[in-house]
């Protein structure tokens, strides 16, 4: 028990101690923060790739079209990894959950213990 | 093979004792080597490439987790890049932003495999990172393989980039442009992502399929399927397939995961913890060690414990009884590298105090027997 304590133990507490909706929640507005951040970085990249073809069909372009496309790409790229992430965090919450039931059954039989030990006056003197 | 096995178990005796120096120790090595590497192939920063300043990182490296190894490459990597010119620094760190968002926050065990892609590139044996993902790691492993060879793609590029900047020949706009088109044009990119992502689905599914010999055989098979897409694909690409260079350097990868997988896989190596916890009337530090088999030529196979024989460290589970007020921590009686036994406990009633439970070692068998001479002679008893 110490050992789970000391190394797993202390990420599987933490993730136990959230309930599984906000742990869930957490999340996935921490990946919709990520996945814009990376959404306009890739998007940089490619006006900049294409800065020449933009520049000449400046006048040409539908930019209603661009705009919902953009905005269909980000919704699509939000959504592709909100379901990851989903995905990932309820498999990982149920596994901590899990572990830290076990471990805090094996607490209470060794409490049980010690509480045996005491009542008998056993734990303050060694021979 | 048994001279093998015993030079195995030697090894591990050492390293049980003395894992908290080997370990750092590792990691130093580790550390030392891949700045070097970074330092040798993306070195433009005069500061980051001095000896000293590589050695001080790789002592901070020997210290903290792996990935502090992975920050402090990554960080090198990006420094060096701003050297070069500012928007190549910003290109590296854009690429490494979008790397850590979309692949790496759910794999990040792998992020070592992905700063170790290029330094493999660079030293010709790319073939170990597939390998060693596939033997060692999970299938989604297969993500990290293609951010590295991604993040390889983009650093191979940088020597021109910099003989572009430091002349001034293009535009910093015009720069981008090079990077990116570079970048995704790099023959490398769609052929090497196609072949890591092959050898490590099929490493992994040969290493859990079989039961017999399964990393030396799933090594192999690995080795070999690399070699045969590494050709294939540079004939496909019409590049020149240096058949005998990919032949060297599977052959090394070859050799290189061998060993590794010849401690990883051979052995059940725990690692000594130290630990502390309390009740409510004392604080325990305890140190835990991993019970081993005895080293014998036999030891590769299971170790069975006959029934009728006592065990050589027992485990006593029982409640005590009324006239039983021993405890004891329950610990292998197996010296550490100071030759002692201790446990140290503190009773808030009376001042501080350290048990020696004993100077010198237990002799095997001497734990089994509570009521024996060793254990009068070893134990002080508090009242």
């Amino acid at each position: 028990m110490a050992v789970f304590e000391e190394s797993e133990g202390k990420k599987d507490i933490q993730i136990a101690s959230y309930y599984q909706r906000d742990y869930v929640g957490l999340g996935l507005l921490s990946n919709l923060f990520q996945i814009t951040i990376a959404y306009f970085i890739i998007l940089a990249a490619i006006i900049i790739y294409q800065l020449d073809f933009l520049i000449e069909h400046f006048d040409e372009l539908n930019y209603a079209a661009l705009a919902a496309g953009l905005i269909i790409a980000w919704f699509l790229m939000v959504g592709i990894y909100s379901v990851i992430v989903f995905t990932i965090r309820r498999i990982k919450y149920a596994r901590a959950k899990r572990k830290v039931e076990d471990y805090y059954e094996d607490l209470t039989d060794l409490y049980e213990q010690l509480s045996e030990e005491k009542r008998r006056g056993g734990v303050n003197s060694y021979e | 093979m048994n001279s093998l096995l015993l030079i195995r178990n030697k090894i591990i005796e050492l390293f049980n004792k003395a894992d908290f120096v080997l370990i750092p120790a590792l990691k130093f090595l580790l550390a030392f080597f891949v700045f070097t590497q970074i330092d040798a192939r993306y070195g433009y920063m005069e500061l980051l490439g001095n000896i000293f300043v590589i050695v001080v990182l790789s002592l901070v490296c020997a210290i903290v987790p792996v990935s502090g190894t992975v920050i402090i490459g990554v960080i090198l990597i990006v420094l060096n890049c701003f050297v070069i010119d500012i928007v190549v620094g910003a290109a590296a760190l854009c690429l490494f932003l979008i790397l850590i968002i979309l692949i790496l926050r759910f794999v990040p065990e792998d992020s070592l495999a992905v700063l170790l892609t290029p330094v493999a590139f660079g030293i010709g044996i790319p073939s170990a990172v597939p390998l060693c993902l596939g033997l060692f790691r999970k299938p989604v492993s297969v993500f990290a393989g293609i951010a590295g060879v991604i993040l390889h793609c983009f650093l191979d590029q940088l020597p021109d980039i910099a003989v572009i900047a430091a002349r001034g020949l293009l535009s910093r706009m015009e720069l981008i442009q090079k990077i990116l088109n570079d970048l995704l044009g790099h023959n490398e990119l769609i052929i090497s992502s196609i072949v890591f992502s092959a050898v490590i689905l099929i490493t992994h599914l040969i290493r859990h399929t079989l039961t017999k010999y399964t990393y030396l055989i799933s090594a192999a098979a690995g080795a070999v399927l690399y070699l045969v897409l590494r050709i294939a694909g540079s004939m496909f690409m019409g590049t020149d397939p240096d058949i005998t260079g990919n032949a060297i350097g599977v052959l090394i990868s070859f050799a290189i995961v061998l060993v590794i997988s010849f401690f990883i896989y051979s052995v059940d190596y725990k690692r000594t913890r130290m630990l502390q916890f309390e009740d409510d009337d004392y604080y325990y530090y305890v140190k835990a060690v991993p019970k081993r088999r005895p080293a014998s030529q036999d030891d590769d196979e299971e170790y069975d414990v006959d029934e009728n024989e006592q065990e050589a460290y027992p485990v006593d589970n029982r409640i005590p009884s009324e006239d039983e007020t021993l405890q004891r921590t329950e610990y292998v009686p197996e010296n550490d590298i100071m030759g002692q036994t201790r446990v140290v406990m503190r009773d808030p009633s009376q001042s501080e105090f350290n048990i020696e439970l004993n100077d010198t070692p237990f002799a095997p068998g001497q734990m089994a027997d509570p009521d024996g001479e060793a254990w009068k002679d070893n134990t002080q008893r508090i009242e």
